[in-house]
């Protein structure tokens, strides 16, 4: 069978080549290899008709009118040269004195297939095997080979005297040949007049502890701000994008995995994701209408491999230890501070040193001279050095009509808090298939479960917060208890709590798309798709009776709980594309239906007999303390098109329109239409760039504005509802009903307009690229649970409320510093900054903890009182205006009135930075590449509220480091903490100015080095490719900051980043790596 | 496509389905009993109960386990921050639970699926209360915003106070609308009745009489003659035994006049176990969570030796039965507030006793305080003089009846019998005096340094700052 005699028809009138090529593609087995721009630069439209001509046949026609275009094939791929250097059939009066032969790679080891290889200088070539081989003979005057592939760096390769040279080539990220995926549809990136960044599968997983999509993704966008706020396994960081465009605290942008709209993206594991593509702007992103204003993420993930087989497994085997410790007393200093505490007053003496104090430990925990016999640090004793490690299979292939890629992966992300851990299991398959000429499927299956052992914020406060002259256990075997030392609060043992108290949380998911798309024409196709995904959380907790505070007092205390999600999507749209002369058009239009379901129901019994039936016997307990259910619906219908017009690759035009309904708002306002707009001019192309183009091969001007709606709230927030609780009526319990919420029937849609105008840059042949965008967004009827005065009878109401502003700049700059066959560095370095406003809300305050939005203001500011320090011996008189005394903490009064008011109060920094910048080296040399990755934040504060409370509640619980030195008393009267006393000697613990601390740091993200094992070990194997790497996660940080860490908050990522309340710490992960293929 | 987005929720009812049957109503009227817990609420530290700290203002208790900043604003009066937390749900707890009763009223008066005399009954219930709810907010924090009408538009939420006295003369005609319904005197199920509307509304008289309007002597003859018919409808006796007071059986009944109503899987509150001994004491199931309020030694001290509300388990204890092993006691080296213990928790660590409001013993003495300042200070009327002597006895089983009480005597003696049931600071507010346990007199509160004190009460500590909060919410709280 002879592929050439492959037999296709084509009708077309004047269409340009490419297509034609493409469409040549599409009907046979051949790709074809080109430079888009050559063949822009030197292609005639093409004009041919014919049915069940035959391949070869058909390119002699087609090429026979191309006067500046020559074409030859090796193998399955046809490779379009410009006519001088085109090949001709390989001449017989070369001398042929030798074969070179290798391999190709890509920088993961991964063989590429059908990458042209041209001898420099002769014309001839020929290009890789399946398995990314090659053999080509060359001349005595041959000296090098020219290696070159769509979306990689073109590579020259000397070959004097050698036999064999094998290459790895490297991707050229912002080819312009990039396909970028947009909504309902694909582009080129070249095409595009928005700002859509986009992230590929390497770059996405090239930190190997990154078990998590958004963590994956962190630093590797300018504008996206991904904080990673807590060292839980499991946890999912925090994303804005572009700043914080709304004020209900929905500000997750949507994601999109291979067109299903609204996935939990925690549920894809990253080892299946081909590439992402975040759309920041309004224009990329309203295609999504009311669901894109926060940007969206798409999502897309691997086919399998054509005409040819791999099985990979990669795994990352980890240990992760505190990556930093809180500086707080230790045993002998804490005593101190009791001691002192006790001695505000007169004639107090503390427990420990007061001999007619015989509480029941004393002899246990202190020497008779009231020395302690224990020092535990309480932060080692509640961590351990966790080992974390990940699995993933990955098998792909498939025939010329049928791919498939199927995923297994498996991690086990343990904490580094004892006993907590997170574990995954996942499955995934990609199916692609020419059903017919016509018709393709393409169905993506991915389901998996999720297992975890949770901490608690309480156990982050008490490995903090415990006395540290506590043991872990006396040597009777019975565990210590805070309030074992008289005085202070009591709290139960973390360590007991880590081991004792049983909290998991399990989730089941599944996600099933198939996606059909209908060949109507060669201009017109018609995609459908039908989408399900459903979820299963389940939480099951136990707390022994053994545990106090937990489930001493029930005797036992058993929950359960259970949701269930239930979701379908249909999307319907017609795609179609046409081209004539220097025309180019893209229309796509759809309609999308959408319903999301869920239900829940928990159950909880206490006082068991026995802990042996923790929660898998509840009816063991014979007090029902706890039974609910509840459900909740939604549903959306949109209709949407887009238009792109392209003039000869210079001016481009695009727009389009989404019109959005969706069942939260009221009867009269379910409707919102969004429409956007975008223009770009590709400078490069015009005729009078021709002499810079040498060296600026790209430049182009983008332009956008459009509109996005929101609709990020709850279901039935429009409607009026009475609430239920019980009370009981001489014993008797009643269901009584009560006021809740206010109907508002005239809530709408939340709108943002955001203008983006942005420049791309490359140069040098690709070694330098350059992107930037400024962007100006004002949203406005701002969706907002605004607390209302308690004289209504309400909390709260949605309502819409004026308009913040949120105006940034980004700039990217992506560079190949050297470059040479066996030495590459490559670095790329990001920057953004966000600037917000709130422009108008109608006057009100909205109090967030630690801080206020106010009008005329940036958001995420804190507020508090100003500490000036504390009162001194000889302002008695002044102090005492105040109601207080010397050593009392002293604040500014702003308004003069002679008492700590609310007005005294004033803003004290900002929880966002000025800027963010990430640094991305990598170097490779031969088979050794080492990365580094770093991530700075500047100007921002943090609100160190656990310093605060522990320096102001000191004999309540352990105090921070320093507190003897800095607390005030006669002798050391200027200090910024109070002297110590009591807790019911009176204390103040508002957020003021001294608990808010510079945030700015500077951390080493990761540190890698990988070694790829040569090509002739590998053979004789039988190994496609092997690599071996060593990492550190999180290896170093820099910040003045003294907690554990400044990318924190313990509260609402969106309004209180920068709050720190005890929150879990961080790890520092050291991985080691293996990535092998067959 | 505009059925496929409607809402239909299966969770919630909403008013445009409601008010449609008698259920709907019972449950609608009984929601707003819902607010006289709500100051049962704890905050952040433990054995924290919000109403304890209209005690610990009074100055007479403390907090053995040491308190949190907010609290101790109120326990040192150190000066009451606007941004003290407690204060604001103190503010809350008036107006989330009138918003209610002025919903239910408008519904329930625009009703016809039921009798009038039903109505008038579920009426009353709720016009007691907004009358109840309302003068907690005036008494604490003077001048107010008046709200009898349900909330119907939010864009218009802000609201000026309203003088005292307006807010006053809302009272009283809420309780006249409660007297008219035709509630029975007493009520088994808890409910709101006739003894407690005509108590409050005496309350009322009384306290507009004082200090915060001083609305003449005749205000206290009102006070007497309404808290008279409450003696004379001869429903309520006072308890023969101080034990009596927390008998489960006698809830709701005999000196009990209106009681939070409570029950033990669901009361969640820890009042009981806040007033336990700290540091923890083995003479409950669970007593961990001890040392929210506890007298001060030099109060209890007060006590005459003779008076039987000060033996042990009285109004207080010192020791008690080991948990478990009643056979040993624990003693304790300070007194504890016995008025609460509940021996069934003791056992199940779960309390669901419920809490007096009103009780005989203060009717008593009201008619007695009225009448007396209502004749100058003095008074033989014998009516007043039995009051007293009612309650008097019952602590001095050998007194003899007087022949005339003083204000200040029986001020004192209200002192003795109704502490830490949270009305004493409000009889503070009304006559600007307070009982001195060092000198076991009544004294002038101005100037007066409370034993737990660390300042004299001065003027502006006697009207708690308008929440910071709510004046941000609504500007026209600004004075």
């Amino acid at each position: 069978y002879d592929l050439k005699a492959q037999k296709l028809t084509l009708n077309v009138n004047q269409l340009p080549l490419e297509s034609v090529l493409r469409e040549i593609a599409r009907q046979t087995a051949y790709d074809f290899l080109y430079n888009a721009q050559q063949l822009k630069n030197n292609a005639v439209p093409v004009s041919i008709n014919g049915s069940n001509i035959p391949l070869d046949e058909m390119l002699v026609r087609i090429f026979e009118k191309q006067p500046r275009l020559g074409y030859v094939i090796d193998q399955k791929t046809v490779v379009i040269k410009p006519k001088k250097e085109a090949a001709q059939p390989a001449e017989p009066t070369v001398v042929q004195q030798r074969t070179v032969s290798g391999r190709v790679t890509d920088e993961m080891g991964t063989p590429l297939t059908g990458v042209s290889i041209l001898v420099k200088g002769s014309g001839r070539g020929t290009s890789t095997s399946e398995a990314g081989t090659y053999s080509i003979d060359v001349g005595e005057s041959d000296q090098t080979l020219v290696f070159s592939y769509i979306g990689y760096a073109e590579q020259e390769v000397p070959i004097a005297g050698k036999r064999e040279a094998n290459v790895v080539l490297q991707a050229q990220s912002s080819d312009l040949e990039e396909v970028v995926v947009v909504g309902y549809g694909t582009m080129l990136k070249q095409n595009l007049s928005t700002a859509v960044s986009t992230i590929d599968a390497s770059k996405l997983t090239e930190r190997p502890t990154t078990s998590n999509v958004l963590q994956g993704m962190a630093g590797k966008i300018p504008g996206v701000s991904i904080s990673l706020n807590s060292g839980a396994p499991g946890g999912s960081p925090a994303i804005k994008i572009r700043g914080t465009g709304s004020l209900n605290s929905d500000n997750e942008p949507l994601y999109v995995v291979d067109g299903v709209v609204g996935v939990n993206p925690d549920v894809v594991d990253p080892n299946v994701i081909k590439s992402i593509d975040v759309l920041k702007d309004a224009t990329s992103s309203a295609i999504y209408g009311s669901r894109g204003a926060n940007g969206v993420v798409v999502i897309t993930t691997k086919e399998g491999r054509k005409n040819g087989t791999t099985i990979s497994y990669n795994t990352a085997v980890s240990a992760a230890t505190l990556a930093r410790e809180v500086d707080v007393l230790d045993a002998y200093e804490s005593l101190e501070v009791f001691k002192r505490a006790y001695e505000y007053a007169p004639g107090r003496i503390a427990p420990h040193l007061d001999p007619d104090n015989d509480f029941a430990r004393k002899d246990d925990l202190f020497n008779p001279d009231g020395t302690p016999k224990y020092n535990t640090n309480w932060q080692k004793v509640t961590t351990r050095t966790a080992m974390p490690h990940q699995h993933s299979l990955t098998f792909s292939g498939g025939t010329d009509k049928l791919t498939v890629a199927a995923n297994v992966s498996y991690r086990d992300n343990q904490g580094i808090m004892r006993n907590t851990y997170e574990k995954q299991l996942n499955g995934f398959v990609n199916l692609n298939w020419d059903v017919k000429e016509w018709f393709h499927l393409q169905a993506v299956v991915n389901l998996g479960s999720n297992n975890g052992r949770n901490s608690e914020n309480s156990i982050s406060r008490y490995m903090l917060e415990y006395l540290p002259f506590l043991p872990v256990r006396y040597p009777d075997g019975t565990y210590s208890r805070k309030g074992d030392y008289p005085g202070a609060e009591d709290a139960e043992n973390p360590v007991k709590i880590l081991d004792q108290r049983e909290s998991y949380s399990k989730k089941q998911y599944n996600l099933t798309n198939l996606i059909g798309t209908f060949k109507i024409s060669p201009k017109l196709k018609l995609t459908t798709s039908f989408s399900k995904q459903e979820g299963a959380d389940m939480t099951s907790f136990y707390a022994p009776s053994t545990l106090w505070g937990y489930g001493s007092t029930q005797n036992g205390r058993a929950e359960r709980g259970h949701t269930v999600h239930n979701s379908w999507t249909n999307e319907d749209y017609l795609t179609y594309d046409d081209q004539w002369g220097n025309h180019n058009l893209n229309v796509v239009g759809g309609v999308s239906w959408y319903y999301d379901q869920s239900t829940f129901s928990n159950v909880g019994t206490e006082n068991f007999f026995d802990d042996f039936f923790k929660y898998y016997n509840l009816g063991v307990g014979t007090v029902r303390s706890m039974a609910g259910s509840g459900y909740d619906d939604s549903k959306m219908n949109s209709y949407y098109a887009r238009a792109n017009y392209n003039y000869d690759n210079r001016y481009i035009v695009g727009a389009s329109f989404r019109y959005d309904g969706s069942s939260r708002f009221g009867a009269n306002n379910k409707y919102g239409f969004f429409p956007s707009f975008s223009a770009a001019w590709l400078l490069s192309n015009e005729e009078f760039f021709s002499s810079i183009k040498p060296t600026v091969e790209n430049l182009k001007l983008r332009m956008s504005y459009g509109i996005v709606g929101n609709a990020g709230i709850g279901n039935y927030s429009t409607m009026a509802r009475y609430g239920n609780s019980l009370l009981p009526f001489n014993k008797d319990l009643h269901t009584v009903v009560t006021l809740q919420e206010m109907s508002n029937p005239d809530l709408k849609w939340e709108r943002s307009n955001q203008f983006d105008a942005g420049l791309d840059v490359s140069m040098f042949n690709g070694r330098i690229e350059f992107v930037a965008d400024f962007y100006n967004k004002i949203t406005s009827d701002l969706l907002y649970r605004l607390q209302l005065p308690s004289t209504t009878g309400y909390e709260s109401s949605m309502t819409n409320l004026g308009k913040i502003r949120n105006r940034g700049l980004e700039l990217g700059l992506t560079t190949r510093n050297i470059q040479t066959p066996d030495f590459l560095w490559t670095t790329s370095v990001n920057y953004s900054m966000n600037r917000s406003m709130v422009i108008d809300i109608d006057g009100n305050i909205i109090g967030k903890w630690g801080g206020r939005i106010v009008e005329g203001r940036p958001l995420n500011q804190f507020y508090g009182y100003v500490r000036l320090g504390t009162w001194g011996v000889d302002e008695a008189a002044e102090a005492a205006k105040y109601n207080k005394k010397p050593g009392d903490l002293k604040y500014l009064d702003r308004n003069g009135n002679g008492q700590k008011d609310g007005d005294d109060q004033d803003f004290l920094g900002s929880g966002t930075p000025k800027f963010e910048m990430n640094l991305a080296n990598n170097i490779s040399y031969k088979g050794f590449t080492f990365l580094f990755d770093l991530h700075a934040l500047y100007g921002n504060q943090v609100i160190n509220f656990t310093r605060q409370l522990m320096e102001n509640r000191v004999t309540f619980s352990n105090s921070y480091g320093g507190i003897l030195e800095n607390a005030w008393t006669p002798d050391h009267q200027n200090a910024m903490v109070a002297s110590l006393r009591l807790p019911g000697d009176g204390y103040e613990n508002d957020v003021d100015s001294h608990s808010a601390e510079p945030g700015s740091f500077l951390r080493v993200r990761n540190v890698g080095l990988r070694y790829d094992f040569e090509n002739d070990i590998l053979n004789k194997w039988r190994i496609q490719t092997l690599s071996l790497g060593l990492n550190v996660e999180n290896a170093l940080l820099f910040t003045k900051y003294s907690g554990g860490d400044p990318e924190v908050t313990s509260y609402d990522p969106v309004f209180e980043q920068g709050v720190d309340f005890y929150t879990y710490p961080k790890p520092r992960t050291y991985s080691f790596t293996l990535g092998v293929s067959f | 496509c505009s059925e496929f987005l409607e809402e239909k929720p299966k969770t919630f009812l909403s008013p445009s389905q409601y008010y449609t049957s008698e259920n709907q109503i019972q449950a609608a009227v009984e929601g707003t009993y819902e607010g006289l817990s709500r100051l049962l609420g704890s905050d952040l530290e433990i054995a924290t109960v919000r109403l304890f700290n209209l005690e610990y203002i009074v100055g007479n208790s403390y907090r053995p386990r040491s308190a949190g900043s907010q609290e101790n604003q109120f326990l040192l009066l150190s000066g009451m921050d606007e941004n003290n937390s407690i204060l604001r749900e103190m503010w809350r707890a008036v107006y989330f639970p009138v918003e209610n009763c002025n919903s239910v009223i408008e519904n329930v008066e625009a009703t016809d699926i039921i009798n009038d005399a039903t109505k008038n009954r579920y009426l009353g219930q709720v016009y007691f209360l907004r009358a109840y709810y309302y003068f907690m907010g005036v008494q604490l924090f003077g001048d107010i915003p008046l709200k009898i009408e349900p909330t119907r538009d939010l864009a218009d939420v802000h609201i000026p106070k309203t003088p005292k006295a307006e807010i006053y003369n809302q009272i009283v005609s809420d309780l006249q609308q409660a007297e008219a319904s035709g509630l029975p005197w007493t009520d088994d199920g808890g409910y709101v009745n006739m003894g407690a509307v005509k108590t409050l509304l005496a309350k009322v008289y009384l306290t507009m009489a004082g200090y915060p309007l001083q609305a003449g002597n005749e205000y206290y003859q009102k006070a007497y003659e309404t808290s008279k018919e409450v003696i004379e409808s001869g429903q309520f006796r006072l308890f023969d035994n101080y034990q009596d007071l927390r008998a489960i059986n006698n809830e709701n009944r005999g000196e009990h006049i209106f009681m939070i109503q409570r029950e033990a899987q669901n009361a969640g509150s820890p009042f009981h176990f806040g007033l336990m001994p700290y540091p923890e004491a083995p003479i409950s199931v669970n007593p961990s969570f001890g040392g929210g309020m506890a007298p001060l030694k030099v109060f209890y001290d007060s006590y005459d030796d003779g008076d039987r509300r000060k033996a042990e388990q009285a109004f207080f204890y010192t020791k008690r039965p080991k948990s478990g092993d009643p056979s040993t006691t624990i003693s304790l080296n300070t007194p504890y507030l016995n008025k609460y213990w509940d021996d069934e928790a003791e056992k199940t660590s779960k309390s669901g006793a419920n809490i007096p409001i009103y009780r005989y013993a203060d009717v008593l003495l009201l008619c007695a305080e009225a009448k007396a300042l209502a004749d100058g200070g003095t008074t033989s009327d014998a009516a007043a003089v039995d009051a007293y002597y009612a309650v008097n006895h019952r602590a001095f089983p050998a007194a003899t009846r007087p022949s005339s009480v003083t204000a200040d005597g029986v001020l004192k003696e209200r002192f003795l019998e109704l502490c830490f049931e949270f009305q004493n600071w409000y009889d503070m507010l009304r006559t600007h005096k307070t009982y001195d346990p060092a000198s076991r007199s009544i004294v002038d509160l101005l100037g007066y340094k409370a034993p737990n004190h660390e300042f004299p009460f001065k003027e502006s500590d006697l009207i708690f700052p308008v929440p910071l909060r709510e004046k941000e919410l609504n500007p026209l709280l600004e004075e």
